[in-house]
């Protein structure tokens, strides 16, 4: 839904000119098939056990009951993620500039929440100072 | 439909189906991710954005290094497709 809605947002990125990337501790074959059944022109990039999403400082680690809820439903996150299935980063969005310094950050625990497209596309005009 | 409105409707309708005890273990976890200070630990802005290369769906190596040198960079994170 969200990766869905950013897609929209891209070719307004891609005007500025900017880039976007999505990163996921899944396995590149999961993203693979995201990206083609949304029709992503963005790539989804594999963090293999979170590793980048760690030093972004979003990752965190679901509760044991947390767990037990998920197989219950059933879902077994080492279905899906390689390394540490149970360890995941907080949905969050990081504008950075080209010099490599965060210039916007939107990061919620709440996994329902995840920031507007439009709002990313307003920071990262803001950067380049255009309207 | 602001993608706010549609993540809206998608939780009402999930929990709807859920039985109460396990949407309120969701809400628990999210409320002690919040009070734990979890956000505290983010990177923030003005500091300096960690580097990477990551492979993409398909397995080709993605730099950010690359990418900044086109312009801003956006990264979002994403728990996955399930």
């Amino acid at each position: 839904m969200e990766l869905a809605a950013l897609q929209s947002a891209r070719a307004d990125l891609q005007a500025i000119p900017a880039t976007l990337v999505a990163i996921s501790p899944q396995r590149p074959a999961h993203s693979l098939a995201v990206a083609e059944r949304r029709h992503l022109a963005f790539p989804i990039l594999s963090d293999r056990g979170n590793q980048v999403a760690r030093r972004f400082g979003v990752v965190f680690t679901l509760p044991d009951y947390l767990r037990e809820i998920y197989r219950a439903f059933p879902l077994d996150l080492a279905q899906y993620n390689e390394a540490e299935p149970w360890t995941l980063p907080m949905p969050g969005r990081f504008v950075i500039d080209r010099a490599g310094v965060v210039r916007d950050v939107d990061v919620d625990p709440d996994y329902t929440t995840r920031p507007e497209p439009a709002a990313t596309v307003a920071a990262v005009r803001k950067i380049v100072g255009r309207p | 439909m602001s993608l706010k409105e549609e993540l809206a409707a998608f939780r009402a309708r999930a929990e709807s189906k859920r039985a109460p005890e396990v949407v309120a273990a969701m809400h628990r976890a999210v409320d002690e991710l919040r009070a734990c200070g979890a956000i505290g630990r983010v990177l923030k802005v003005g500091e300096r954005a960690p580097e990477f290369t990551l492979p993409d769906q398909r397995g080709e190596p993605v730099s950010s290094a690359a990418l900044l040198a086109r312009g801003p960079l956006v990264v979002t994170f994403y728990r996955g497709v399930w």
